[in-house]
């Protein structure tokens, strides 16, 4: 399955990812809308590919922008969910980007690693979130194993209905971007390094 | 994370069989996508593992009476000490292996 999704470095994006300077109308509405969340020059590549239906792209921004910023579970939970789900799914691009929201949101660089290597033990997260991060993890390898005793273990950690839907969210986002990004071989931010070439090892080890 | 070594030859299953400690088998098919999506649990285990293409090795998946893909089959020294079918976590993996190794030593 080496490189199912990951994207090929020597060839163009699919689609044109239109820069800042040149954006117009909509997709200008957009990548403002954009920067003014993250910062100057901060609009991710991603987000110049879904500009493509800009209208689309501006409900996508903002449904990340609740799953991170609202809800009951952190951000390094969800962007350590985000990283394995990267990881998982051969998208280098998303494992460069989430890696480095990983380390944003508090955590080392041996957690990000646990994170790579699908290990909750290791992230720093607390007993419900491992159990949130490995129903995660089953949801995307396949939602239909899960079972009553699944959901009862989750219970016994203190998991809510709210943080089950929650992280199902955040494995259905990751999985949308890592999904676009595969599709129209986009590829990682300048502004990103940390990670960066996972797919090169990727590659490598095959 | 490494990727596993695909087992396309019959000397190359023996070899990996013939080998002491712990082996994990990974029995996949190309169609099989929660075949896809194992794998990178499989492969983020401390453990030596390779896959082998039930489609390819028809032999060996009688053997071992493989039903369904995916199949995970644990060895000891070459001895199948255990088996599970479908998704797993890596989490689940450890816990498994560690219980199994435990248990076998």
């Amino acid at each position: 399955m080496a490189g199912q999704w990951s994207r090929d470095a020597s060839t163009p994006p699919f689609i044109d990812l239109v820069p800042i300077e040149g954006a117009t109308g909509p997709r200008k509405e957009l990548y403002d809308e954009i920067e003014r969340v993250r910062g100057p020059g901060r609009v991710s590549n991603l987000f110049k590919a879904y500009a493509a239906f800009p209208e689309l792209a501006k409900a996508n921004f903002r449904r990340l922008m609740v799953l991170l910023s609202q809800g009951t579970l952190g951000v390094k939970f969800k962007e350590a969910v985000m990283t394995a789900l990267a990881e998982a799914n051969r998208c280098d691009y998303c494992v460069s980007f989430h890696a480095t929201a990983l380390r944003n949101a508090g955590a080392s660089d041996e957690e990000v690693v646990a994170a790579l290597e699908f290990d909750p033990d290791r992230i720093g997260l607390s007993e419900k979130e491992k159990a949130l991060f490995n129903y995660a993890l089953k949801a995307n390898g396949d939602p239909h194993s899960i079972v009553p005793a699944d959901i009862e273990e989750l219970r016994r950690k203190g998991a809510s209905d709210s943080d089950l839907v929650e992280t199902l969210e955040t494995v259905n986002t990751g999985n949308s971007f890592n999904l676009i990004n595969g599709a129209l071989n986009v590829g990682a931010d300048e502004f990103l390094s940390y990670m960066k070439g996972r797919g090169e090892i990727w590659k490598k080890s095959a | 994370m490494a990727t596993l070594l695909d087992l396309t030859s019959a000397e190359q299953v023996g070899a990996a069989l013939a080998a002491p400690g712990l082996l994990l088998l990974d029995v996949y098919t190309q169609s099989c996508v929660i075949c896809r999506r194992v794998e990178p649990m499989v492969a983020a285990v401390a453990v030596r593992a390779h896959k082998l293409n039930a489609e390819r090795h028809t032999e060996f998946t009688a053997k071992y009476d493989i039903r369904g893909v995916p199949t995970l089959l644990l060895f000891r020294d070459g001895r199948l000490i255990d088996r599970r079918s479908g998704f797993s976590t890596a989490s689940a993996l450890r816990d498994w292996i560690g219980a199994k190794a435990t248990n076998e030593a």
